[in-house]
């Protein structure tokens, strides 16, 4: 029961009551009147919606998209879009029964309703036949109006005060407002009626609106004078970190990915992000990053009439059991690895920080992939190869080569408008392309070479003479030390 | 009469006996003597123990310590880089730990990237390797200074080139060198010659390389002229060096000992003392 207007209602009754003629909404005083044994006890509405968020969670297992739904009694049942996911249960009216069943057996009184549309379903579920809906409401497509017909006006989820109003005009079954032409109602009680009718009846769209299964970690300052200068926003962020540590704490979670928001007075907002390689909730690390920043956004930060709010939210965590090791080892080390790649990629990006992976290829530039630190080191090695160079130019660089022809190796060469003379070779190594993945790329003939003053270079002559092309180019691919 | 020869190794065994003497009498006073720039807890690792440990402090690169290479010649670079290499190879050797490379963008467009298959001849997993490059040198020593200090960095190398490295900031990476005790190594380029606080200070310029193994006209085991410009408490000195593949060692350049010419050269070697 709750206090509402009138005195105190009923916000909900068992079976029992139901057939001594109670129902929700009635006053109190009338319910004793019929029923003097009624036993009452306060309700506890926000329990009972929380109650159904979490059952609402637990029916994930039957679909992804769930959430709780609200009726003329605020929140009292949950809502499952099913679509593609009966089939994995043995059909829809399998479904609906393991639901039933289950709810069952978890104590509570059930009733569903399985059709095409929301609406139909609310209805089906509340005010259906009994043994209906108890044993399977399923309803195929194109059924829902016939479902509709016989049900009192309220399965429309109308509020109250366009219900009376229906029901006074003379419109007691859903029926009646089908057969009334819709430009009348719609005048008179405003576009509620004919858009639930539609909804109902599938002509309108309602998707379910899942409910994310967690609240959003968020931490938010509210400051009673804006302020304007990076320090003090700085100081805002010590704090809010605090907090985060502690909400991230409980959930055993470190953040991956967090977003400082900047509130302006003027309704400006401004966003800044910074990620870690590694899930982290230790607050003066995130601190730090955050700092630094805004240090490097200072200059573009225009902070207006000063910043009235900050809020920082995790936008991607991790799991993170264990406590993070503080600094509280007795070394000389002021830093750890994982903080300092975080700030390195943070300050630079995460592409200029990074790690060498192999890649099963024989095209020389394409063997190694460098992938950003957070990925984690490569798992397996290079073996040694004495005929790959130390390093490789970011793009191969045309010489001028006087080499016999066909296929001779290189005898001079002129790179970055140096001539080289070359006194010793290797090679050719021949490279084909890969021509599952280019047409057009040529075949290359790698040397190494040394000039005569004792510096080692790997060029390749690409394409091959007569074949190719008519007249092969020569390159600078990389440099041996 | 003594002959120039003669009166080197006289003045050397002078030096020794007084060295000893020193040692003796501190032992007496009961104050401990240390020779020139090797304090106690310091570590050195051998180069090479015909030529370049002699000429180095303690016998041998000192690990907890920040070392700088330059190229001789503008085109030097890629040498100087691999005989950086070789000493990175053998500081960090044994050690566990991440191996940070910071290159900045301009001397990759120059030289190029380091190239995971090309870099496990010196003896370095390139799977430690974390390769940093940011586009200023000015960041570059910002990252330089916060990875020298990381628990869980085994060597921190920089290619920075240019007189952004001066003396308080090559001070302030060599002092964290030492403190944590893991090694730092700063390539210059050929501009960077200003004065800085590494403990020495190498030059290196490309050479031919030695005999091949098969085919007369391949190329051999890479070889460099080096130049150990500084050392703080050793000699400097020149050598010709080179690397081998199987051992991960720098050796010096063998075939040339065989010949007349060389001997002469060793004899040479032996002889470039500063004073």
């Amino acid at each position: 029961m709750i206090s509402a207007t009138g005195g105190f209602r009923l916000t909900a009754c068992n079976q029992v009551a139901e057939e001594e003629g109670l129902y929700p909404g009635q006053l109190v005083t009338d319910a004793r009147a019929l029923c003097p044994e009624l036993q009452l006890a306060p309700a506890a509405l926000e329990a009972d919606a929380k109650a159904l968020s979490s059952l609402a969670a637990w029916a994930a297992r039957y679909s992804p998209w769930t959430a709780p739904a609200s009726g003329a009694n605020g929140i009292d049942g949950i809502f499952l879009d099913v679509t593609g996911c009966a089939h994995l249960f043995g059909g829809e009216d399998a479904l609906l029964a393991d639901i039933l069943r289950r709810l069952t057996g978890l104590g509570f009184t059930v009733r569903g309703g399985l059709t095409s549309t929301l609406g139909t379903s609310w209805a089906l579920a509340r005010f259906g036949q009994r043994d209906l809906t108890q044993e399977g409401g399923v309803v195929a497509t194109g059924g829902e109006a016939d479902v509709l017909k016989p049900l009192p006006i309220r399965a429309l989820r109308l509020s109250e005060h366009t219900e009376e109003g229906l029901l006074q005009v003379g419109l007691k079954r859903v029926g009646d407002l089908m057969r009334t032409p819709r430009a009348p109602i719609t005048s008179r009680f405003g576009a509620e009626p004919m858009m639930r009718l539609d909804q109902a009846l599938g002509r309108a769209p309602e998707p379910v609106t899942p409910q994310s299964t967690e609240e959003p970690l968020r931490a938010t300052l509210r400051l009673i004078e804006p302020i304007t200068q990076i320090e003090a926003v700085g100081e805002g962020v010590d704090r809010l970190c605090e907090e985060i540590e502690q909400q991230l704490e409980t959930r055993g979670k470190g953040g991956r990915l967090v977003r400082l928001s900047l509130f302006r007075v003027d309704g400006d907002r401004t966003t800044l992000e910074v990620g870690t390689a590694r899930p982290t909730r230790d607050a003066k690390h995130l601190a730090r990053l955050l700092r630094e920043r805004l240090e490097r956004a200072e200059t573009d930060l225009d902070s207006g009439f000063g910043y009235d709010a900050l809020a920082l939210d995790v936008i991607r965590s991790d799991r993170l059991l264990l406590r993070q090791s503080g600094l509280d080892t007795e070394d000389s080390f002021t830093n750890d690895l994982a903080s300092f790649v975080d700030r390195a990629g943070n300050r630079f990006g995460w592409g200029r920080v990074r790690h060498a992976h192999g890649f099963e290829s024989h095209i020389p530039e394409r063997a190694m992939v460098a992938k950003p630190a957070h990925v984690g080191p490569p798992p397996l090695d290079w073996p040694e190869d004495l005929t790959r160079p130390m390093a490789l130019l970011p793009c191969a660089e045309p010489i001028e080569v006087v080499a016999e022809v066909p296929e001779g190796p290189p005898r001079t060469f002129k790179w970055r408008r140096v001539a080289h003379r070359v006194a010793r070779a290797e090679g050719p190594e021949r490279i084909s392309p890969e021509w599952w993945r280019d047409e057009n790329s040529r075949t290359r003939d790698y040397y190494r070479v040394e000039d005569d003053e004792g510096r080692r270079f790997w060029i390749y002559r690409e394409g091959l003479y007569g074949r190719e092309a008519t007249d092969p180019r020569w390159y600078m691919h990389g440099l041996f030390g | 009469m003594v002959s120039a020869h003669e009166y080197a190794s006289l003045k050397k065994a002078r030096k020794q006996r007084v060295l000893q003497a020193k040692a003796v009498l501190s032992g007496l006073s009961g104050t401990s003597f240390v020779p020139n720039g090797v304090t106690p807890g310091r570590q050195s690792i051998s180069l090479d123990p015909e030529a370049m440990d002699t000429r180095l402090p303690g016998g041998g690169l000192i690990k907890n310590a920040l070392h700088e290479v330059r190229p001789f010649d503008p085109q030097d670079g890629p040498a100087a880089t691999a005989f950086l290499l070789g000493l990175a190879a053998r500081l960090s050797h044994g050690d566990a730990g991440l191996i940070v490379w910071i290159r900045p963008q301009a001397v990759v467009r120059e030289w190029g990237l380091p190239y995971g298959p090309g870099l496990s001849r010196f003896g370095i997993s390139p799977s430690r390797i974390l390769f940093i490059h940011p586009r200023t040198e000015q960041e570059a020593l910002w990252a330089m200074e916060e990875a020298v200090q990381a628990r869980g960095v085994a060597l921190t190398i920089g290619d920075i080139e240019g007189t952004k490295l001066d003396l308080t900031a090559s001070r302030r990476i060599h002092l964290t060198a030492e403190k944590v005790g893991m090694p730092a190594l700063i390539a210059r380029g050929p501009r960077g010659l200003n004065a800085t606080a590494a403990l020495t200070r190498w030059a290196i310029k490309a050479a031919p390389s030695g005999e091949p193994d098969y085919a007369s006209r391949g190329i051999g085991t890479p070889r460099w002229k080096v130049d150990l410009e500084r050392a703080k408490g050793g000699r400097p000195g020149s050598f010709w060096v080179e690397w081998d593949y199987e051992t991960h060692r720098f050796r010096m350049a063998a075939p040339l000992a065989d010949r007349p010419a060389a001997a002469k050269l060793r004899a040479a070697n032996e002889n470039i003392v500063a004073a």
